[in-house]
């Protein structure tokens, strides 16, 4: 059994006027131990609702429904009072933008060693040492931890918030785009710190990022998401090399390669809106290679192969079909917008 | 897993504490120091009044309306009483009256204020209201009608202006706790498991104490004003000796037909003082505490222009701005 399962996770924001908005539309994936799992899209697909929704850390305007399960137990069935125990003790997560997840005026040993004494694990001289171990443990001398935030670099902040989800030694580590905003070297410590963490710790760790590479980097396993749904998953070696649905293919297609001379292509348009109800393929409309049937259809998502699974109703026609579907739209309507050549793997 | 050093760990910055922070402020800003010392010097001399007053406050010592004199420095009023005598002693009064007051509107505006930016909802709009109400009513005509109605006693001066000053904290306070509990970091504490209470006083308050001291300060300022006001207006116990009575008994006495103005500008100029000495030093504290005068390279106040001495062809690059004596 997976360490975290989830299952059918469905998000809905409340809107003015009744109205709904479906943020995330029946989400599954799991993920076991020592596990590193990308969670990739363009903004606005859902993928920090997800796991906000998974923490059961959404604001009261929303509505979940849906299994989540760390260890084959349900944590969102009794509510907040069962989510409770499982947060940061389980389950931990490294927050958007993490360089502001530190309180300005606490130093921050007291500030990792918080969650140790709300959920009982230790208190007192015993705290601080093992909050200084973790300190540690992510590459900041002991002794720093009796610095202010505003102190440290922003290399430093992103590790103490990295210390700081690990306080309470949780088994799943979710990492909302743990290296935004830092420069590339910091940026290659940080993830190069998470994997550490993940082999040495057996943590399970999710990765929620629109940076592709990043995700090439760290994670085994990862799944696209396209209008709060997963539109593809699997190896991210498939995902690189055999896309089974466009918007994987194009989200490569728009990631600038240092070494080849391939060109960068953008994808026109913008997401659909999620306060109505899409009819057929959600993403139809910025395709490049549609069907008839995408218009009215939506696609199931189906096994494509070992671990790899896609929603798209191309992976229906035979190989050369596809293959040629998909040449023939981007050397036709998709090349203007793209020089010579612009192509995906 | 190799842990890369981040540049700048091993040099020895200082951490700061709250009273680093004090000790910055003053560093910083002379208008702190002068502040500060003012009131430090309002608070030792009303501390030691009794001690040290020349004559007694109450007693009479020397002619009506005597002029100041190398026995009394500051004259004498309508009553013969030494001026100088009853300044120090009204001080302790004054400021009694000020802190006190103060003291119980920063309690109900600071509480106030956190319940309300945190909780929200009706809480918010009941308590919002209220001060809607004590914003909108003019200050000293509501004092007068209250002491008016309770009559005059240094303990309804207090009451009176404790309850009218909370209003504008609240508003502040609130404002700023607002943005405070939708930062990430208060965010993450309760995810972690920290109660309300716990995130108001460990995470909430600790944001807002600073501006909190800082309306502290600059109330104190205010309520001495307003505590003048009512006194000089005889809406005080007039048995008390106050610098607001001390003024109303000068004026009601025809001081200045009888041109003693050394009964009224001294005490004057120690009310003056004592308010611009709040003024300064709150001052001082708020501007501190806006973070982004903090960081060195986003403050208007720290860099200079120089003068390039023998640049190209012998022209020095001359400053348009700057402190710089060639500055324009």
């Amino acid at each position: 059994m997976s360490l975290l399962e989830v299952r059918e996770l469905h998000v809905w924001f409340d809107l003015q006027e009744g109205r709904e908005l479906h943020a995330v539309q029946g989400v599954s994936f799991g993920l076991d131990a020592g596990e590193r799992f990308g969670l990739v899209g363009e903004s606005g697909c859902g993928k920090t609702t997800t796991i906000l929704g998974l923490m059961g850390l959404l604001p009261p305007t929303a509505s979940v429904a849906g299994e989540v399960l760390v260890g084959g137990e349900s944590i969102l069935a009794g509510g907040e009072s069962s989510v409770r125990s499982h947060r940061w003790n389980d389950i931990a997560m490294i927050f958007q933008g993490a360089m502001n997840a530190l309180n300005p005026v606490k130093k921050v040993l007291w500030q990792i060693v918080e969650p140790m004494e709300l959920h009982g694990i230790a208190d007192g001289t015993q705290a601080r040492r093992m909050a200084g171990d973790l300190l540690e443990m992510v590459g900041i001398p002991a002794s720093a931890g009796e610095r202010y935030p505003h102190e440290f670099s922003g290399g430093m902040r992103q590790r103490a918030a990295i210390a700081m989800a690990l306080a309470c030694q949780p088994k799943i580590l979710l990492a909302d785009e743990p290296t935004t905003a830092l420069d590339v070297m910091v940026q290659a410590q940080i993830l190069e710190l998470l994997v550490g963490l993940s082999n040495d710790l057996g943590l399970a760790l999710v990765l929620v990022t629109h940076d592709l590479p990043v995700v090439a980097q760290v994670c085994e396993r990862a799944a696209v998401m396209y209008a709060g749904e997963i539109v593809e998953e699997g190896p991210t070696e498939a995902l690189y090399h055999a896309p089974r649905h466009p918007y994987t293919r194009l989200l490569f297609a728009a990631t600038p390669d240092l070494y080849g001379d391939e060109a960068v292509v953008s994808i026109p348009g913008a997401p659909p809106r999620l306060d109505r109800a899409i009819e057929g393929c959600a993403f139809r409309p910025r395709c490049d290679s549609s069907l008839d049937r995408c218009e009215s259809e939506h696609p199931e998502f189906r096994a494509m192969g070992a671990g790899h699974r896609a929603a798209c109703h191309l992976n229906d026609l035979p190989g050369e079909e596809r293959a040629a579907r998909e040449g023939a739209r981007r050397a036709g309507s998709a090349a203007p917008a793209a020089t010579p050549g612009g192509g995906a793997p | 897993m190799s842990a890369v050093q981040e540049p700048g760990l091993t040099e020895g910055l200082s951490v700061q504490s709250h009273a680093g922070f004090l000790r910055s402020v003053l560093r910083e800003r002379k208008a702190a120091v002068v502040g500060l010392g003012i009131i430090a010097f309002f608070v030792v001399l009303s501390v030691v009044a009794p001690l040290v007053v020349p004559y007694s406050p109450n007693a009479q010592t020397c002619a009506v309306f005597a002029p100041p004199s190398a026995r009394h420095w500051f004259g004498c009023d309508d009553g013969g009483i030494d001026l100088l005598s009853e300044i120090m002693q009204g001080g302790r009064i004054s400021l009694l009256i000020g802190f006190t007051a103060t003291v119980v509107s920063m309690i109900l505006g600071g509480g106030i204020g956190i319940v309300s930016g945190y909780f929200g909802g009706w809480v918010d709009v009941t308590f919002m209201r209220i001060v809607d109400y004590l914003l909108v009513i003019p200050d000293l005509a509501f004092a007068m009608v209250i002491s008016e109605v309770w009559g005059p006693s240094v303990f309804h001066v207090i009451v009176v202006i404790g309850i009218l000053e909370w209003s504008g904290t609240a508003r502040v306070i609130r404002a700023q706790v607002m943005s405070v509990k939708e930062r990430v970091y208060v965010k993450r504490a309760r995810a972690v498991g920290a109660g309300n209470g716990r995130v108001i006083f460990r995470h909430i308050l600790p944001q807002v104490g600073p501006l909190l001291i800082a309306n502290t300060v600059l109330t104190i300022a205010v309520a001495i004003y307003l505590e003048t006001a009512l006194a000089f207006l005889g809406l005080e116990d007039p048995s008390t000796t106050t610098w607001g009575t001390i003024l109303e008994h000068a004026f009601a006495r025809a001081a200045v037909s009888a041109g003693a103005w050394w009964a009224i500008v001294p005490d004057g100029i120690a009310i003056t003082l004592l308010i611009m000495g709040c003024f300064l030093f709150g001052q001082a504290i708020e501007d501190a505490l806006n973070p982004r005068l903090k960081v060195a390279h986003l403050s208007i106040r720290r860099w200079t222009l120089r003068t390039l001495v023998g640049g190209a062809a012998g022209m020095g690059v001359r400053p348009l701005v700057g402190r710089g004596p060639d500055a324009i």
